[in-house]
């Protein structure tokens, strides 16, 4: 190599190695526009019970604890915590030094004051009832706080990942009708800067926040409530982070444009789809009718039409892949003639001739009732039906307006079997879901499950902080679930997020791709939003 | 006269009780209510808790109990809290009106701006090319969809030509423009959504007053204009026109109550925080104490604008006279 070539090389290399550093480094400023179809309700941490709401509570405030990338609780407000005496008592060792945005120190009476708040009967709160099974809460210094359970409750550790609310600005306040609830002050990485109903919610980067200051300096938070002008909106430009619907995803978003602008990402959602019987219908008594029925419809089918592909098959009501999540379980495949044979195993069989089966002189008929609103859960009800047509199965369909959805149907369990979406916490413990005691009027057992097995199972799992032990009792509820077939398992669909290209620092993980948020930056040279001046 | 109007006003309050009378139990039929919304479905929220939420909110009592309530507090001009976020049902209607207020009027003058030659155009040759095209032209505006149009039009100007914004009413970095700015940026944003809601209700103008216009120009008033030698247009805009805006002037009166309401797709479709999509979102949240808000200042208004329709009906046509 002559030393011409050498010194080229050299040079190359510079500023190969150059530019790969320039990248690496992260720049402060610019703004992220995020779209969103609904506005917030409320910003007190312990009312919010919309997703937008929580979307801006997540940046303003913090929990004691939180979940890491992994869906592993990690310290957030605290440095660490203690479970002591086989779980009755936690014990919150609190970081020290961390300032709300009014400069005043975070301390263990922000929490007390929290708790005392959430277990208030005059505070409108829905979260109350798992602050309720605790039996005392004792600040034993500034930064050391105490919680005596009545009894061992091994969710209620999640709990406290609840958002933590100042107690120098609250105390004097009726929660029913404070300032706060449009101009909170928190703990966490973004200041609340102004909210105007129905249009936007504006949060400042906070530079003294405790994990360090975010790269991102403003957060604007828009309202657009139509997906298809919110798409709109990501073709210009104007919004640059946002959900696209799975027909967006296949089928709008593969222009060169696009591609070239936006960064899109495809992640398991924490919900998923089924149709659950009624059990106290007769038709559904029979094991073996759920599970023909089961057979019966073909879940791909439904994924491929209503979700274009993007969702996935489930068997359990647990985050796929989490440690909760029993992946040993042999899914039933589809097979009608399977279907057939365990219908006529139950006594269902075309006696009459007339195409429908029939057992006593009653044809196989049921209505399917979902809520209004959703068009996929309309398709996904349709091609069930076509599916049970084919073996003989009369379905007819029943779309209900929200409200009366629940409250004069599910609520009075006025159903033979219902469409509908449960949403997963991070945390696996479905008691309230799957208990046989939690079958009351307008409680969520509304299908009306039943074994004892299962009802030990939950309060073994709820009783014991070992994840080990823990996952060993839901992987067995699991297993029990989907062999009773009590809901059929439909999909989990996937989330699908996109964010212009101009953000770097974005990794992908189980948790999603938010949980590093204060992380992302743009480089200097693409900055957009320049002339927004950060400091106020 | 102010006799007249005096007894006109005394008579609306009956109806205003009346009105809310019935809106408030028939909103109580409606299956569902407003702690819904934060319980619904939410395995987190025990029946102990929900139970205490609508302690809380006063559902707990009888609807004749709850309606007296909230009309004894009426009577204080006390419109009650949204049960949605706490916030006074007053506060929440005044964020929302001036934007719907604004388009509506803006929209209402470009529709009689617009719709008034139309029809007296179309009217003094009917048949002719003209009144062919343009009626085609306002019956295909009052026919076509609003949502999609918007969306056409929206699709073209912002996103293919990029002159205007797709939605919304005000720009990202609008705090830190100066007046000017200010007003050209909000201009922008308004000119789509002025634009379709005006499309759609050319129709209705222009025919009431190719209607009238045709009546008039074949009464015998405006035959003896033209017999004295008048000129063809003092015979129209003199004579002609002045009577046949008559029946305009009522529907003037009768577009006041929809001045303070909006659309909800129209609302929805162009992100604009206006008074339809709280009055649905009111609606969809059974949120009673604000949608009773809202029902009542329509009726106020629908009432006020039939008597102010009435009377200015009087004033410019000598022909009616009210009884004392």
């Amino acid at each position: 190599m002559s030393r011409k070539r050498i010194i080229l090389f050299l040079i190359f290399s510079f500023i190969f190695v150059k530019s790969l550093l320039a990248e690496e480094i992260p720049s402060y400023g610019d703004s992220i526009v995020v779209g969103s179809i609904g506005d917030a309700r409320t910003l007190i941490p312990i009312l919010a019970s919309d997703s937008a709401s929580a979307d801006i509570c997540g940046l303003v405030f913090n929990g004691l604890i939180k979940y890491d990338k992994d869906i592993n609780l990690v310290p957030d407000l605290v440095e660490s915590w203690q479970v002591l005496d086989n779980g009755l008592t936690i014990v919150f060792k609190l970081k020290k030094g961390v300032l709300w945005h009014d400069g005043v120190e975070f301390k263990a009476e922000d929490v007390e004051f929290t708790f005392r708040k959430l277990i208030d009967p005059n505070v409108r709160t829905p979260y109350s009832g798992d602050f309720e099974k605790v039996k005392s809460f004792e600040a034993l210094d500034d930064y050391t706080v105490k919680i005596t359970y009545k009894e061992p409750f091994s969710p209620g550790l999640s709990s406290w990942g609840m958002w933590i609310m100042p107690k120098h600005l609250l105390e004097r306040e009726d929660f029913n009708k404070t300032f706060f609830s449009r101009k909170p002050t928190g703990t966490g990485p973004y200041k609340f800067n102004f909210w105007k109903s129905q249009e936007k919610i504006v949060l400042d980067a906070n530079k003294n926040y405790f994990e360090g200051s975010p790269y991102i300096g403003r957060y604007i938070y828009e309202i657009i409530p139509d997906e298809a002008t919110l798409f709109l909106q990501l073709l210009v430009e104007a919004v640059d982070f946002s959900g696209l619907s799975p027909f967006q995803y296949k089928y709008q978003t593969n222009t060169k444009f696009f591609n070239n602008t936006f960064n899109k990402y495809k992640l398991p959602s924490f919900g998923f789809t089924y149709l659950g019987f009624n059990l106290k219908s007769e038709l559904f008594k029979d094991e073996r009718v759920r599970q023909a029925l089961d057979y019966a419809v073909d879940k791909n089918e439904i994924i491929k039409g209503v979700l274009f592909g993007l969702g996935r098959v489930c068997s359990g009501p647990f985050i796929p892949d989490s440690w909760a999540y029993n992946n040993n379980i042999k899914l039933r495949q589809f097979s009608p003639d399977k279907a057939r044979q365990l219908l006529t195993e139950a006594g269902w069989f075309d006696h009459n001739g007339d195409g429908w089966l029939d057992k006593d002189n009653q044809n196989f008929e049921f209505t399917i009732i979902t809520n209004q609103g959703n068009d996929q859960r309309k398709t996904v009800v349709q091609i069930i039906q076509k599916r049970l047509a084919d073996i003989g199965i009369k379905v007819k369909i029943k779309i209900v307006e929200w409200s009366t959805f629940i409250s004069e149907f599910i609520d009075k369990r006025k159903f033979d079997a219902v469409l509908l979406g449960w949403s997963l916490s991070r945390d696996p413990d479905n008691y309230d879901i799957w208990h046989s005691s939690k079958t009351k009027e307008g409680e969520f057992n509304f299908i009306s499950y039943r074994n004892a097995q299962v009802d030990e199972l939950l309060i073994k799992a709820r009783r014991t902080f070992n994840q080990e032990e823990r996952a060993a009792y839901y992987k067995k509820i699991h297993e029990i679930i989907y062999e009773e077939a009590p809901y059929m398992f439909l999909y989990v669909p996937e989330s699908l997020p996109v964010v212009h290209k101009r953000f770097r620092g974005i990794a992908p993980a189980p948790l999603g791709i938010g949980y590093n948020f204060i992380k992302w930056y743009v480089p200097a040279d693409e900055q957009k939003y320049k002339n927004i001046i950060m400091e106020k | 006269m102010i006799v007249y109007i005096f007894r006109r006003l005394c008579g609306l309050i009956p109806l205003l009780i009346g009105i809310s009378a019935i809106s408030f139990f028939v909103i109580h039929l409606a299956p569902g209510k407003p702690v819904g919304i934060q319980s619904d479905l939410n395995p987190k929220v025990s029946l102990e808790v929900r139970a205490r939420l609508e302690k809380l909110y006063g559902l707990d009592k009888p609807v004749a109990v709850q309606f007296k309530n909230w009309f004894l507090r009426l009577l204080r001009f006390d419109f009650g809290r949204s049960f949605l976020d706490d916030r006074l049902v007053t506060e929440k209607i005044k964020e929302r009106l001036p934007i719907t207020v604004l388009i509506n009027l803006l929209s209402l003058f470009l529709i009689f701006i617009i719709g008034i030659p139309i029809g007296v155009k179309s009217a003094l040759k009917p048949g002719s090319f003209f009144d062919k095209v343009s009626t085609s032209l306002v019956f295909l505006g009052f026919a076509m969809p609003s949502f999609w149009l918007a969306l056409l039009l929206m699709s073209f100007f912002a996103v293919t030509l990029r002159w205007l914004p797709v939605s919304g009413i005000k720009s990202i970095d609008f705090e830190f423009l100066t007046l000017p700015y200010k007003i050209l940026d909000v201009a922008r944003h308004l000119i789509l959504p002025v634009f379709v809601s005006a499309f759609g209700s050319l129709a209705g103008i222009s025919r009431y007053m190719r209607q009238g216009m045709l009546e008039v120009i074949n009464s015998d008033y405006v035959r003896a204009a033209r017999s004295r030698g008048l000129s063809e247009a003092r015979v129209i805009y003199n004579h002609a026109l002045r009577n046949a805006l008559i029946p305009i002037i009522t529907i003037l009166g009768l577009s006041i109550p929809g001045l303070i309401g909006g659309s909800v797709i129209f609302e929805t479709i162009f992100a604009i925080p206006g008074m339809g999509r709280l009055f649905f979102e009111s609606v969809m949240s059974r949120d009673y104490t604000l949608i009773m808000g809202l029902l009542v200042l329509g009726s106020v208004f629908t009432l006020l604008g039939n008597l102010i329709a009435d009377i200015a009906y009087a004033w410019v046509d000598p022909r009616i006279r009210y009884s004392r």
